[in-house]
């Protein structure tokens, strides 16, 4: 086996991070290839945190970019200064100690600069891990402005010029498949598709996470939650922090087994909408995965 | 040949390449020299491995990752498999050869062989024995009949044709070799495809997109607030906090307004499963408008009620008993006759939206009707269950696009990105 995929996986042991092969084997594509890499998958199945890991596995700062909609590349990017500019007029100006045209083209340098998470990026000395959340929920607009930074890792300041990046940050970007992305994007990007885990690999991440649970109880909660997640009368799909969630809220009440009354007693932590709740505990093949 | 690494070549990668495009996804020249790169870094010794690679590199969604993984398994298979599995496709040639011999040899009537196609003769020579001696004594029943003297060959082979299909035995056009896919899939394939065996499938996968829409839409992150002008009646009234400096600037914020819409639905024929899913879609969201009706048309157009529209049986069952329904389209004629209803189903508030295929007797009756009516309604938004691609190619989405924002909604996913953009204000 390849040492490098070897030294990879045991970075993420160290991290007590559950992966499979799939996983290990695109992060190994998109770091040698230096490409952004593009994650997809329900809500909750771990995409964020697969950069946040990788943070950790590499020795590298965290710069996260939580996407929204109407988001523009002054919340993205850079943004002046507006209020230092106007005092900085306003206190010059007042004491006559400059010319004008000395002071304007002063206002647009590095001291009034405010850095957003890309630019932070770029500039940073030391290579960073650069998490863009939820791309799809920015415009397309936007996600056309990312273009020139994922394929040249430069970005472009009027007033500055182009800006080149000193390091290459690992890019991960993560999207719920609320809108489509642009093929333009996609194409500079190794992809991952992460569905929820098998029972096995959900029991694997709440020993890693919650060390000490009891092995049974773990099976059954996983068991119970794959249930739901499959499930067509549950709409809010359980994440694998829920997963945790629901577990903890079990050993907490001292809840050695999960039956009918703990599930009950405890589904809120799990489910997140009344009409999930109402339906699935009037589930009967729910009631029979439980004790 | 320029070669990679032991048993894989560049051109190998090309030609996978290639096959990959044949089967619709979006290869360049880019993804073959990074495939390339890919495996000179991890070696072919774990065929998983190069796998998930390559995978990596060519597959850019989950259903792009299925077709890879099909190809992938079928392209690059070790020497061993590809010789046994020739050896086997040999086999079963020289088997199937066999059996059509037999096939042919049985199938005559009064010692003359009997013309069938070839499809005919090869779901006739998979058939078992048993099935075959049945079948043969039902041609004999079935043409023992003097009356049918002189010996008709057409209705020879219809016989055997009906009766292979009675048997559900395949045969071409009987849909009875379609792969079944996963639910997920379809919201990716096209509507006009989905069967009626589909369909409740369907409807559950829309309940489901809905209720993530209508939580999605109203999960929404406030805009950033700079994207609008800037709103100098207020940041002056907030200068004057800060002795007349303009510290803290305002900016105009966009708003949202729930529309008046009206929905104008094409129910003819094969339109009629699309109008009822994009109802469903529109219908369900809430938050969408503050007022809507519904007009049905084919020839003619009629209102409905809320409640019809409310549910797929009750709207199906109206719409057959309506008349609209089988009928050609003519969405001038359509227009036309609303324009003349009183009061006025639309004013200049109203979001027109129509679920139309664009495929219409006299177009450019229909483009006049459609440029009147672009300037008598706010906006016209229309809902085109033909994919995108095919537009350049017809002449009635080129006369009807340049009045209407024209969307896609050939498959479940488009429906649902419409419907959000429509009721998040984007349209």
């Amino acid at each position: 086996m390849n040492t490098e995929i070897e030294n990879l996986k045991r970075m993420l042991d160290e991290q007590r991070y559950i992966y499979d092969e799939e996983l290990i084997i695109t992060l190994f594509v998109a770091l040698k290839l230096e490409r952004p890499l593009l994650i997809e998958g329900a809500a909750g199945v771990g995409k964020t945190e697969v950069a946040k890991v990788m943070a950790r596995a590499l020795g590298r700062e965290l710069v996260r970019l939580q996407c929204y909609e109407g988001m523009d590349e002054t919340k993205a990017l850079y943004e002046w200064n507006y209020q230092k500019q106007l005092l900085t007029i306003q206190v010059k100006m007042g004491t006559g100690e400059v010319e004008t045209s000395e002071l304007t083209g002063s206002l647009f340098g590095e001291e009034y600069l405010l850095e957003r998470p890309l630019l932070r990026s770029i500039r940073s000395p030391e290579p960073v891990v650069l998490l863009i959340d939820e791309i799809d929920k920015a415009d397309e607009e936007f996600e056309a402005f990312l273009l020139e930074l994922l394929s040249e890792f430069q970005v472009t300041i009027p007033e500055l010029g182009t800006i080149k990046s000193r390091t290459s940050p690992f890019v991960v970007l993560t999207s719920n498949s609320v809108r489509p992305l642009s093929d333009a994007l996609k194409r500079r990007c190794a992809y991952l598709y992460i569905d929820y885990p098998t029972v096995e690999k959900e029991v694997r991440i709440i020993r890693a996470r919650l060390p000490g649970i009891d092995t049974s109880l773990a099976v059954q909660v996983a068991e119970a939650v794959k249930y739901l997640r499959e499930s067509d009368k549950v709409v809010k799909k359980p994440s694998i922090a829920e997963t945790l969630d629901w577990i903890s809220a079990l050993t907490t009440l001292g809840i050695k087994s999960l039956d009918e009354k703990a599930a009950e007693s405890t589904i809120g932590f799990v489910l997140k909408n009344y009409e999930d709740i109402e339906g699935i505990l009037d589930d009967e093949g729910f009631r029979r995965t439980l004790n | 040949m320029t070669r990679v690494s032991e048993g894989l070549s560049i051109e190998n990668l090309t030609v996978f390449s290639h096959l990959l495009r044949q089967q619709g996804l979006s290869v360049g020249i880019s993804e073959t020299m990074d495939a390339t790169r890919v495996i000179e870094l991890i070696g072919l010794e774990d065929k998983n491995a190069v796998r998930q690679a390559l995978s990596a590199i060519y597959a850019k969604s989950k259903s792009q990752q299925r077709i890879f993984r099909e190809t992938f398994d079928r392209y690059f298979v070790g020497e061993e498999i590809r010789r046994r599995q020739l050896d086997q496709k040999k086999k079963e040639r020289e088997e199937q050869q066999k059996r059509l011999r037999e096939a042919e040899e049985e199938l005559q009537y009064n010692g003359k062989p009997l013309e069938l196609n070839s499809e005919t003769k090869e779901a006739y020579a998979n058939l078992s024995r048993a099935e075959r001696e049945q079948l043969m004594r039902y041609l004999e029943f079935s043409t023992d009949n003097k009356r049918r003297s002189p010996f008709n060959q057409r209705f020879m082979q219809k016989i055997i044709q009906q009766r292979l299909m009675l048997d559900d035995h395949y045969l071409p056009g009987s849909g009875s070799e379609e792969m079944q896919g996963e639910p997920e899939d379809l919201l990716e394939k096209n509507l006009s495809d989905i069967t009626d065996e589909e369909v409740p499938h369907v409807i559950a996968l829309i309940n489901r997109l809905v209720r993530q829409l209508n939580g999605s839409i109203s999960r929404e992150y406030r805009r950033s607030g700079k994207s609008g002008r800037l709103d100098f009646r207020k940041t002056i009234h907030e200068s004057l906090r800060t002795g007349g400096s303009f510290y803290r600037l305002r900016y105009k914020k966009r708003r949202r307004s729930k529309k008046r819409m009206l929905l104008l639905c094409d129910v003819s024929g094969s339109m009629l499963k699309f109008s009822q899913f994009a109802i469903q879609f529109i219908k369900s969201m809430s938050d969408v408008a503050e007022s809507s009706e519904t007009f049905l048309f084919s020839e003619d157009v009629k209102k409905v009620s809320r409640f019809v529209t409310g549910n797929m049986k009750a709207f199906e069952e109206h719409v057959k008993e309506s008349g609209l329904w089988g009928k050609g389209t003519d969405i001038g004629g359509a227009i036309e006759k609303m324009t003349q209803l009183r009061p006025l189903p639309f004013n200049g508030s109203t979001v027109l939206i129509i679920l139309s295929d664009t495929k219409t007797v006299n177009t450019k009756k229909a483009e006049d009707q459609i440029k009147n009516a672009s300037a008598r309604v706010k906006k016209i938004i229309w809902m085109n269950p033909i994919p995108e691609s095919k537009w350049a190619n017809m002449k009635s989405v080129t006369a009807f696009k340049p009045y209407c924002s024209m969307l896609d909604c050939s498959t479940l996913n488009n429906l649902a990105r419409a419907c959000a953009r429509l009721s998040s204000g984007q349209l």
